[in-house]
């Protein structure tokens, strides 16, 4: 089971030259991204809702597992997803 | 309490040779005419033989959050509007007065303090009426009386800063009332935001939703055995009892927990710790218990244990509650109308959204909507 963020909440990372996430802060707090598990790029055509983010399937410190992105334009972090 | 001061005039706010302002009295106080926010010296004038205390800051604050955890227990939203005055919203309650009297009464057991109690479509309006109420009792002021009173009430009552009161008062305005005399836009281009901000409390315009004020202090339960325990199932039958009265005492305060931290106190001096986070926050001992007991299991050695200790922190309101609805066999259909019926009439009727999947999006949060989702459905 997971929670699926319908309007995905900002949070603020800490990334690497690579644009990686290495730690990750939100509801106010820090943790450290101990491993990416996946990473992907998604693409939305400008016809629809132009879009493109990079994705991170993340384990943080503490076990618990996410999905963040990063909108390539902006630079700005979002929490898409968190899992069981 | 200092029980030698009961029945005696009791000013709070500083000594009667003070500068300072009235912060809090008693109802012998108040009867002399003293009143809140009055200079100190008024108030010994009018009140001789009154008791004058420091305010301590600190002592009130606990007091006012002790106040606060009472009436959370009453009522799922409640919002602090320091430093005296605490909001109750009652939208969805049938008999007002009745419950403001329950909540009075509850609060006067529970923890021996006095309050007054004000009704009314408005958060200023109610305000007014509470500060107009003797101790212990509840005024509610219907709809056309809620006009009269606001615009009848003294500029010096109104939430105003000294310098907007002082011109005020050379502008011979007087009572509220008043102020909806002066031509439209003069109030605004004399005191800017301000008297905008105050055109609408007279107006009684002031109806924004009360916000709910979240407890965030831990919930910790806790047993001490007599006789060190090293039994599994001994420490998995207290754990389940501990934390039967842990969610009770978290659903009394409508909040849920996102982390539960178990700890063993044993027989050797040390102390064994595991945190739980949990994916959703929960305050249902079904839920909670499957994660307690593995961890109750891994905790357990082979020294005894003297106490065992389950603390609830990272709470939230209870936003994850419907979870628990839902605990039962998914056929427990009369069970959800149930729960949506009575979600719909605390918070009103778009609080409980249904999810629908949609076809062709590509990114997640399209994938799916809300839509309304009424009592009647399953």
């Amino acid at each position: 089971m997971n929670k699926l963020a319908w309007q995905p909440p900002e949070i603020q990372v800490s990334e690497s030259e690579s644009h990686e996430p290495l730690v990750i802060l939100h509801e106010g707090k820090r943790r450290r991204v101990e491993d990416i598990l996946s990473h992907w790029r998604m693409h939305q055509e400008w016809w629809k809702r132009p879009v493109e983010r990079d994705y991170f399937r993340v384990r943080l410190e503490g076990g618990i597992i996410c999905e963040v992105f990063r909108e390539i334009s902006s630079g700005c972090w979002q929490l898409q997803r968190v899992c069981d | 309490m200092n029980p030698a001061l009961c029945g005696t005039p009791l000013v709070i706010g500083g000594y009667q040779h003070e500068t300072g302002r009235v912060r809090e009295l008693s109802g012998e106080a108040a009867g002399c005419g003293v009143s809140v926010d009055m200079l100190l010296r008024q108030a010994y004038h009018l009140c001789p033989s009154g008791v004058f205390l420091p305010y301590r800051e600190e002592r009130y604050h606990q007091a006012f959050s002790s106040v606060l955890a009472v009436l959370a227990q009453c009522c799922p939203l409640v919002e602090p509007d320091p430093p005296a005055h605490v909001l109750l919203g009652l939208r969805y309650e049938r008999d007002e007065r009745r419950f403001a009297e329950e909540v009075i009464a509850t609060v006067e057991r529970q923890l021996g303090f006095h309050m007054s109690c004000g009704i009314a479509s408005s958060r200023f309006a109610a305000r007014v009426v509470s500060e107009d109420a003797m101790l212990s009792q509840v005024l509610v002021l219907d709809d056309g009386e809620e006009q009269t009173l606001l615009q009848n009430l003294p500029v010096e009552r109104l939430p105003l800063s000294d310098a907007v009161r002082r011109r005020l008062r050379l502008f011979g305005i007087v009572r509220a009332g008043d102020l909806l005399l002066l031509p439209a836009g003069a109030l605004e281009a004399q005191f800017g935001r301000e008297g905008q901000t105050l055109l609408g409390l007279v107006r009684g315009a002031d109806d924004r939703d009360v916000e709910q004020w979240k407890d965030s202090r831990d919930v910790e339960q806790s047993r001490c055995f007599d006789v060190p325990v090293v039994r599994d199932d001994e420490l998995q039958e207290a754990a389940r009892d501990l934390l039967a009265a842990l969610c009770r005492e978290l659903q009394a305060r409508w909040q849920c927990c996102r982390r539960l931290t178990v700890t063993l106190s044993l027989e050797n001096g040390e102390a064994r710790q595991e945190e739980l986070h949990l994916k959703e926050p929960s305050s249902s001992s079904t839920v909670l218990s499957r994660r307690l007991v593995p961890c109750v299991e891994r905790l357990v050695g082979v020294v005894p244990v003297e106490e065992l200790r389950l603390t609830a922190s990272d709470l939230c309101g209870g936003e994850g509650r419907q979870s628990s609805f839902l605990d039962g066999p998914p056929r427990a259909t009369t069970r959800f109308r149930e729960a949506v019926g009575v979600l719909q009439q605390r918070y009103g009727s778009g609080v409980v959204k249904k999810v629908v999947t949609r076809r062709g999006g590509r990114l997640p949060e399209e994938r799916f909507t809300f839509v309304s989702c009424e009592a009647e459905e399953r």
